[in-house]
């Protein structure tokens, strides 16, 4: 059998844990402080597998959304990227119909809607809509941090992690209902 | 090709072009020596990667570096790393010597600082030899002694500084990464609080004919705000030459620093990173003894400094387990008013606003940038904790954003 991802984070874990670190503790404070953070690493890795892969489909989901609302706004004025942006949308929304598509596919397509959109606000400096697509973007974004920020709460560092949706409810909203 | 291939192919800054690389320096002028060193991170970025270098090869460089600038042959002993810093690598050593004039046998214990090939905050170590010079005997500081600009001896860039003794974590909050959040308790921070404010005050008011040591910072004219926009511009161009991805925020952040950049009205010495854990000092007595991280150091608006030591990130809840002490001293208010007082300064609520956005801007361009980038293309002798650390990019954003709307309300 071969085994699961799991399996061989949580045995490389047990290792380093239970035999590494006890061995470790007269150590030089900077090796003890890189070897709690590549535990800390591992821990982050272990904890959030299992959801990758929903993850970025919800990443991408999001920024094809967004260029969606971005395009609204700059048909008239900025017509290449108009296009470009509609060209994005519709490889994203194959890739995620696309069941062989892999994770990094997903952020291939999702950064580079993150460039055509931040070129569309470069774009708008000056222009009659450039109040109204900053605000666009700001709220896209503030809309869709608590997902980024409860993604990264296993590394420890969000003092207000208590406060955030748990990942399991954002990635699956009608299990959680 | 995999998929994974497919990604890092489509990274465009992980092996910048010559194009690339001059029209970003083109679109975000910055200072003359800001220019040269974000330059040269760029052109060697498509080197090897970090090799890890020996306690031997990096003491035999430094004994070089002395002896080239004495003129007769020195003896190094004890050396060992030394911990802390999430960007330079750090050994201690005991230099056995003559003095500058060649005449009295002494021992020293010194501290070199080299950079790898990337790190959290690139930098140069010309402003940092010249910026001790400058400040030595107005804060407590390491007095600089030699510097190898271009790696001439040393495996990279690096300069030689006296050693200063002192603790940067107290012994009962000592597991925090870089002091974020570190917390002295009631005690210490009654002793240290007052020494923070006033030091900071100090450098704040330094008499400019020390600026004669700064001859690689450019000094801001007062009533103009081309030296505020050209510090926009440093993290612009970070943000440029390191992201691995984009963020569409920073965009509508940049465009609003560039709108509102007030003009200086008084030229500080502003530190750049003026927060707990990022000064050492003796346990019993409670005295600081040392300010280190001088490396983002520049002419410019006090205020930067100020919004930068009360920033939530280096604070920690009070002991009412509410009001936020910032960076472990005081609640920012009085933090304010207290550096008023010390320094005949007055605070300005809508400077204070503008470089609120500012230290956001760029702590997000050092975490979510230049921090991610080093550790993306294992660049540093740190790869583990500059990786960790992007983990702060969301929260801060979202910070950066509600801050953000309210200013703009």
């Amino acid at each position: 059998m071969i085994q699961t991802f799991d399996t061989q984070l949580a045995v490389s874990l047990r290792a380093l844990q239970d035999v590494v670190a006890p061995a470790l503790k007269d150590a030089e404070s900077h090796v003890v402080e890189q070897f709690n953070l590549a535990l800390a690493t591992l821990n982050f890795t272990q904890q959030r597998l299992p959801y990758a892969r929903a993850f970025h489909r919800l990443e991408l989901e999001h920024f094809i959304g967004f260029s969606a609302a971005v395009r609204d706004m700059i048909t008239n004025d900025q017509p290449d990227l108009h296009d470009q942006l509609a060209e994005l949308e519709a490889a994203g929304t194959e890739q995620l119909s696309d069941p062989t598509a892999d994770i990094e596919h997903y952020l291939i397509t999702s950064r580079s809607i993150r460039e055509r959109i931040t070129e569309s606000l470069q774009c708008a400096t000056g222009k009659p809509y450039e109040a109204a697509l900053d605000k666009l973007a700001i709220e896209k974004q503030q809309a869709f941090f608590p997902t980024q920020r409860a993604w990264c709460v296993p590394l420890g560092l969000d003092t207000a992690a208590d406060e955030l949706p748990s990942l399991d409810a954002l990635l699956n909203p009608s299990k959680a209902k | 090709m995999t998929a994974l291939e497919k990604l890092k192919t489509s990274d465009i800054r992980g092996n910048p072009s010559d194009s690339l690389i001059e029209s970003i320096r083109k679109k975000y002028p910055t200072e003359k020596e800001v220019d040269a060193v974000f330059t040269r991170k760029m052109q060697r970025r498509s080197g090897p990667p970090f090799q890890q270098i020996t306690l031997e090869r990096l003491i035999e460089g430094a004994k070089r570096l002395i002896e080239a600038n004495l003129g007769y042959e020195v003896s190094i002993t004890q050396a060992k790393w030394l911990s802390g810093g999430a960007s330079k690598l750090q050994a201690v050593f005991e230099l056995n010597w003559k003095g500058f004039d060649n005449t009295k046998e002494q021992t020293t214990k010194l501290v070199l600082r080299t950079e790898p090939a990337a790190s959290i905050t690139e930098s140069s170590r010309r402003r940092e030899y010249q910026v001790l010079k400058a400040v030595d005997g107005v804060i407590p500081a390491p007095e600089s002694y030699w510097l190898d600009e271009d790696g001439s001896y040393l495996p990279y860039p690096g300069i030689i500084l006296g050693f200063c003794s002192g603790t940067a974590k107290p012994s009962g909050d000592s597991d925090k990464v870089s002091g974020l959040g570190q917390n002295y308790g009631p005690a210490l921070r009654e002793k240290l609080a007052p020494q923070f404010v006033e030091q900071l005050a100090k450098i704040h008011t330094m008499e400019a004919s020390r600026y004669a040591h700064l001859e690689d910072f450019e000094v801001p004219q007062i009533g103009s705000n081309e030296a505020v926009i050209k510090q926009v511009n440093y993290v612009r161009r970070m943000w440029e030459e390191d992201r691995i991805e984009e963020e569409p925020v920073m965009e509508v952040v940049y465009k609003w620093l560039i709108r509102h950049a007030p003009p200086i009205d008084h030229v500080s010495l502003v530190h750049g990173d003026y927060r707990n854990g990022n000064f050492l000092f003796d346990e019993d007595s409670g005295q600081i003894t040392t300010w280190l991280d001088w490396e983002g150091a520049v002419l410019g608006d006090r205020h930067r400094d100020l919004t930068y030591a009360t920033m939530d990130t280096f604070a920690h809840p009070g002991e009412d387990g509410k009001t936020l002490i910032a960076s472990g001293m005081m609640p920012k208010e009085e933090l304010f008013a207290a550096y008023e007082k010390a320094s005949g300064l007055k605070v300005d609520p809508v400077r204070l606003a503008y470089y609120n956005v500012y230290n956001r801007y760029l702590l997000l361009g050092l975490i979510m940038g230049s921090s991610a980038r080093a550790s993306y293309g294992a660049q540093t002798h740190q790869d583990v904790l500059t990786n960790y650390l992007t983990g702060l990019g969301y929260q801060n954003l979202s910070e950066l954003c509600d801050y953000l709307v309210e200013v703009t309300r």
